[in-house]
């Protein structure tokens, strides 16, 4: 599973870099796309706003095709509190903006599965795929306009992968 | 002629250095991540952590507060550390606040455990820091 959910994350953070380049997160003395693995960081009790946080949670693998098949769900959390020129009155535009910007980089709803390791990434020979978001409602704390959308991701298991 | 101001800024913090120093004087040490490698996508997979720096912070008093409160297993500690030292730090550092110095750690190694920071309060004296009470937290048991 865990080549699946590299692509997912790889093909979000290069598709993020096209839509909007701007948003970016200064991580660790390094700029990047605005977009990362919760478990592949460093714990934090303060979760960056304007960015998009992805969280693995649930597993299922369905064994009764030819190829297993592997389900995990990804919740992609972002949080704003709108831009400090506008004293945060455009919060609400600012999360509409980054719930355009996910629509469109879930689209298209699949990506070649690629295997990474330190050294690289081969690519392999199927696709990682997965379901149109689903947006759950907003909730606000502190002036802070937080939301999740949740996604399906699926992966066919190739020779070799656990 | 001596100096005998008692007022003297520096007069504070040697005092607090001669005191955390007769109390035991330990060394303890905040540690950083290392900037990220630009590019490499194996470390934003979890493929390879980043590196790791201790930066040593002494003298420094380390001391159990609340042991038998403690909730989700967790410990707090307190650690009363020089503000000379953590000045030098910073300065050497090129961080411009000891909120950001906290921040930027990922936290305090004690006796070769690691524990979080949970917040940062200053003792002054005419209007210059002389220690630092560091809140820390971390697993019952890591430093019994």
């Amino acid at each position: 599973m865990e080549n699946a959910k590299n692509s997912f994350y790889i093909a979000l953070r290069n598709r993020l870099a096209e839509v909007n380049p701007a948003r970016t997160i200064f991580l660790r003395g390094v700029s990047r796309p605005g977009v990362l693995v919760e478990e592949n960081e460093l714990a934090t009790t303060k979760p960056p706003n304007d960015i998009y946080r992805l969280r693995w949670t649930k597993l299922s693998v369905n064994r009764q095709m030819h190829a297993a098949l592997e389900q995990i769900s990804c919740e992609i959390r972002y949080s704003t509190a709108g831009t400090s020129a506008n004293g945060g009155m455009d919060r609400g535009q600012c999360l509409a903006t980054m719930d355009d910007e996910l629509m469109q980089m879930l689209q298209p709803c699949s990506t070649p599965k690629m295997s990474y390791t330190q050294n690289g990434s081969t690519a392999m020979a199927t696709n990682v795929f997965w379901t149109a978001p689903a947006f759950e409602a907003v909730s606000e704390a502190q002036g802070v306009l937080t939301r999740t959308a949740t996604v399906d991701v699926f992966s066919l298991q190739e020779a070799g992968e656990a | 002629m001596t100096d005998v101001n008692t007022r003297s800024t520096t007069a504070a913090l040697r005092m607090a250095d001669a005191l955390l120093h007769s109390l035991g004087g330990s060394a303890v040490a905040l540690r950083f991540p290392m900037a990220a490698q630009s590019g490499q996508d194996a470390e934003q997979l979890g493929l390879s952590a980043p590196a790791f720096e201790d930066v040593p912070l002494g003298p420094a008093v380390f001391r159990r507060v609340r042991a038998q409160i403690a909730k989700d297993g967790m410990a707090t500690y307190e650690l009363l550390v020089s503000a000379s030292a953590v000045n030098a730090q910073m300065t050497t550092l090129g961080l411009s606040s000891i909120a950001e110095l906290f921040a930027a750690a990922l936290g305090m190694v004690v006796r070769g455990s690691l524990l979080s920071v949970v917040g940062v309060t200053a003792s002054e004296a005419f209007g210059q820091a002389y220690i630092y009470r560091v809140q820390l937290e971390g697993l019952q048991g890591d430093l019994l």
